[in-house]
C-alpha cells in the first residue's frame, strides 16, 4: 500500500470516527431534547434557533458539523492531489504499453515479409536446379520453403491478438480520462498531462479468438456446417 | 480461373496467393477490404476468397454486398477466417458463403475446400 493510500485512509477513519461523533450527539439531543429531531423541520429550526435544546449540546453539535466539514473537504483536497498523479502514471504506462503492441504488430509484419520475400528467391533458386540429378532433394526442399511460407500465417493471427488487446488499452484509456472529466481536469493539468487522443478502434477489424491452436478440430466444426 | 484475394493482412494475401499458384491456379487480384474488393470484383472474377475481420468493411458485410449484386448473385465465395465460433460460421453461412476455412490453414485444406465449391457450383 503507498503513502498515498494510507494518508486517505487515515483521514477517512477520521472523517467516519467524527460522523460517529455527530451521529452520538444528534442522538444525545434526540433524547434528552424536548423537540424530535427526527423530523427535518424541527432539526433545521434547532440549528437555527436551538429552541428546544440547552445551547451548550447545540454548541457541541455545531463544532461537530464543523469538524466533519474540515475532514471532508481535506479528503476532497487529497483525492484532487492523488487524482492527477495517479491518472499520469496510468495513462502514460496504457499509451506507452498500447504503442509497443503497434510496434509489434509492424515488427512481425515486417520480418514475415521478409521472410517471404526470401522464400521466394529460395524457390526460384530450386526451379533453377531442376536439371541436376537430383530431382527428389529438390522437390522435398520446394515442399519444405512452401511449408515455411505457409507458417508464416502466424504473423497475421497475433497481430489480430494483438490489435485487440490494443483495442482493450485504449477503450481503458478513454475510460480514465471520462472519470476524470467526472471530477475536472485540473488535476491532469498541474501533472501535465495531455487527454488521450481517441483512437477508433473498429469492433470488426481484428478476431479477439484468433487462435494457432486447435485449427483441425475448429474447422471439423465449419465442415459440420458447411457438409450438405 | 480468375481468383479475387481480399485480406487486410498483406502476409496473409501472399500464403493464399502462394498456396493458389501451387495448386494450379495463378490468375489473382488482391483487395485489403471490402470495399476494395467490391471495386476490384468485375464479371471476369470466377472465385472470391475473403477473410472476415478487415477494416472499412469487414468479410461479411462485402459478401452480403456482392450477393446483392447481380454479377456476384453466384460467384463461389470462400471465407478463410480466424472465427471459428458455431454461430459466426452460421452467420457466415446465411450470409452467402459457399464454403469456409478456418486459420491457420493448410494448403490441402484450402485445395479441398475450393474443389469442393466448383462441384458445388458445377464449375
Amino acid at each position: 500500500m503507498s503513502t498515498g493510500e494510507l494518508h486517505r485512509d487515515d483521514l477517512l477513519d477520521e472523517s467516519e470516527a467524527t460522523l460517529r461523533q455527530v451521529s452520538s450527539v444528534i442522538s444525545e439531543l434526540t433524547s434528552e431534547g424536548d423537540v424530535s429531531l427526527d423530523d427535518p423541520e424541527n432539526l433545521q429550526r434547532v440549528l437555527v434557533t436551538g429552541e428546544g435544546h440547552r445551547p451548550a449540546t447545540l454548541g457541541e453539535l455545531l463544532h461537530a458539523v464543523f469538524r466533519a466539514y474540515q475532514e471532508i473537504a481535506s479528503i476532497i483536497e487529497s483525492l484532487r492531489e492523488s487524482r492527477g498523479l495517479l491518472e499520469k502514471a496510468a495513462m502514460e504506462r496504457l499509451h506507452r504499453t498500447n504503442h509497443k503492441l503497434r510496434e509489434v504488430t509492424s515488427a512481425t509484419e515486417l520480418a514475415a515479409t521478409d521472410m517471404l520475400d526470401g522464400l521466394d528467391r529460395a524457390l526460384s533458386l530450386v526451379d533453377r536446379l531442376t536439371d541436376s540429378d537430383d530431382g527428389e532433394a529438390q522437390e522435398a526442399l520446394r515442399e519444405e520453403l512452401h511449408g515455411l511460407i505457409n507458417l508464416l500465417q502466424f504473423q497475421d493471427i497475433t497481430s489480430q491478438q494483438l490489435g485487440y488487446a490494443s483495442g482493450v488499452l485504449t477503450d481503458i484509456e478513454e475510460r480514465l480520462l471520462r472519470i476524470s472529466r467526472v471530477f475536472d481536469l485540473s488535476g491532469l493539468r498541474e501533472v501535465g498531462v495531455e487527454p488521450p487522443e481517441t483512437v477508433e478502434i473498429e469492433a470488426d477489424a481484428c478476431d479477439p479468438e484468433a487462435s494457432t491452436f486447435e485449427a483441425e478440430s475448429r474447422q471439423a466444426l465449419a465442415d459440420e456446417i458447411f457438409t450438405p | 480461373m480468375k481468383f479475387l484475394v481480399v485480406d487486410d493482412s498483406a502476409t496473409m494475401r501472399r500464403i493464399v496467393v502462394n498456396s493458389l499458384n501451387r495448386i494450379g491456379f495463378s490468375d489473382c487480384v488482391e483487395a485489403g477490404d471490402g470495399a476494395e474488393a467490391l471495386e476490384a470484383f468485375d464479371a471476369s472474377v470466377d472465385f472470391v476468397i475473403t477473410d472476415w475481420n478487415m477494416p472499412n468493411m469487414g468479410g461479411l458485410d462485402f459478401v452480403r454486398a456482392l450477393r446483392a449484386r447481380p454479377e456476384g448473385k453466384t460467384v463461389p465465395i470462400l471465407m478463410v477466417t480466424t472465427r471459428s465460433v458455431r454461430e459466426d460460421i452460421i452467420q457466415a453461412a446465411q450470409a452467402g458463403v459457399n464454403n469456409y476455412v478456418v486459420k491457420p490453414f493448410t494448403p490441402q485444406v484450402l485445395k479441398e475446400k475450393i474443389d469442393a465449391v466448383l462441384e458445388a457450383c458445377g464449375v
